[in-house]
């Protein structure tokens, strides 16, 4: 009875990490189809409209993935603190499941969001937006090969490691 | 440091420069009127119409380009996109009514400034509402319950502005005018975010950032007012608009740069709007050897 039940946690708990890493990739492209929004976004409130950025940033702290970095960024204009050095630690603060390469594209845009007139601003968001969404194609894919794969090699592994020990 | 509204000034500095400026302010405590940043140089303090050079360790404190970006970054919260009509105007009116004045290298499309792309220097004007100045003035401001459209006149630097002001606070808050001003370079009312940062009166109602005379002709079709005011006549469709309101019912506040009436009759523009009769009054500044200004209100009609 006990070996059973040794078998079916093991099972369970490889199978776990096995799917877990495939919800990764589901979370990665999660975000980066929310970060696509924010940043089509962004240009419209921003660059269209002229908005404060104040308000760009209260519209993300609305959305679920991106709301802890935006309400940081959200303090960090109350207390005066340069917007450059507070996206860059509200970005890092989060968490967000990304790859360095897409994180680095997002960092950049706190050199410029807010800082510069609209027309740079367009551009800027314009070129992380075309870079994200280049993401969101790999992401697609990813998600479709290896979060299968994951899903069963998870329950694979753990098939055979009741096997192998039992 | 009791001086707030420069408090609200020295912190939009960038942070390495806000502990010098605070100390040599609270060790020269004076009524500063300007903080100048000019890159690859220094920061220099104004007051009296004396610029003074600030120091650190004995040698001048040095501002970057990236200093005078900081500085509008700050002052804007991080929102050049909303400020940039203003700055193409080389200016930017921040809460309190503080102003920047903005120069650098313009970029210009089809003959039009699109921005100011590389900042050169910065001068941050300090705001300071100026209360009971009117004096007896305020008396004889009304006349059978009216207001006489009135014309302030001064050469430059003299305070028509905080004049101005002063009257509209009195027309709105004493007399209970609807009064609207149309503010075309965001002087007189320092609008910020919609809210006037100065104190311009519960009643009056202001158009910023629009050509004067289409901005009064528009107050008086939209806002009903019982007195229109502007700032500084001078153009030929500022008399225009001014005439029309007079024809309208409605009296005018406005103010004009010459040091009496005689100048204004030699000059063609004024010549015309004295011409047509429309303002009954004009109030003459003068500046006492003190420093104090001192009012003249005269009769014209």
């Amino acid at each position: 009875m006990m070996k059973l039940l040794g078998a079916v946690v093991l099972f369970s708990g490889i199978a776990w990490c096995g799917r877990q890493r495939a919800l990764w990739y589901q979370l990665h492209l999660n975000c980066l189809n929310s970060w696509q929004r924010s940043l089509l976004e962004g240009e419209r409130r921003l660059c269209d409209l002229g908005m404060q950025t104040e308000n760009y940033l209260q519209w993300m702290a609305r959305q679920p993935e991106l709301a802890q970095a935006a309400n940081r960024c959200l303090i960090g204009l109350e207390r005066e603190e340069s917007f450059s050095t507070t996206w860059t630690s509200a970005l890092r603060a989060a968490e967000f499941p990304l790859y360095q390469e897409e994180l680095d594209t997002l960092t950049a845009l706190g050199e410029v969001l807010g800082q510069y007139e609209e027309q740079r601003q367009r551009q800027s968001l314009s070129y992380a937006e075309t870079r994200l969404r280049e993401a969101i194609r790999r992401a697609e894919e990813e998600q479709r090969r290896l979060g299968k794969m994951w899903r069963l090699l998870g329950v694979g592994a753990g098939v055979f490691a009741v096997v192998l020990l039992y | 440091m009791e001086d707030r509204q420069l408090q609200t000034c020295i912190k939009i500095l960038p942070r390495e420069m806000r502990g010098a400026v605070l100390a040599y302010c609270d060790t020269h405590a004076k009524q500063w009127e300007e903080i100048r940043l000019r890159a690859g140089r220094g920061i220099g303090l104004v007051c009296d119409g004396r610029e003074t050079e600030l120091y650190l360790g004995g040698r001048p404190v040095e501002v970057t380009p990236q200093d005078l970006r900081t500085v509008l970054e700050l002052a804007t919260g991080a929102s050049f996109q909303s400020a940039s009509e203003q700055l193409r105007q080389g200016f930017y009116t921040m809460r309190e009514g503080h102003r920047i004045g903005v120069s650098g290298s313009a970029a210009v499309q089809g003959g039009e400034i699109r921005a100011i792309r590389e900042f050169s220097s910065l001068t941050i004007r300090v705001a300071r509402q100026m209360d009971g100045i009117l004096g007896e003035l305020e008396q004889g401001l009304l006349v059978d319950g009216q207001f006489p459209s009135t014309l302030i006149l001064s050469p430059p630097g003299m305070g028509k502005t905080t004049l101005l002001r002063a009257l509209l606070r009195s027309l709105s808050d004493r007399y209970s005018l609807r009064v609207a001003l149309a503010d075309e370079r965001g002087e007189v009312a320092a609008l910020w975010r919609g809210v006037p940062q100065f104190s311009i009166g519960e009643r009056t109602d202001v158009l910023e950032g629009c050509p004067k005379a289409e901005g009064m002709l528009m107050l008086l079709r939209s806002m009903n007012p019982q007195v229109l005011c502007a700032d500084e006549i001078t153009a030929p469709k500022d008399i225009e608009a001014i005439s029309t309101a007079a024809n309208c019912g409605v009296s005018v506040l406005a103010t004009a740069h010459g040091a009496s009436l005689e100048e204004l009759q030699r000059r063609t523009l004024y010549h015309t709007l004295l011409e047509q009769q429309v303002f009954q009054r004009v109030i003459f500044i003068q500046r006492q050897t003190d420093g104090s200004r001192q009012y003249r209100m005269e009769r014209i009609l």
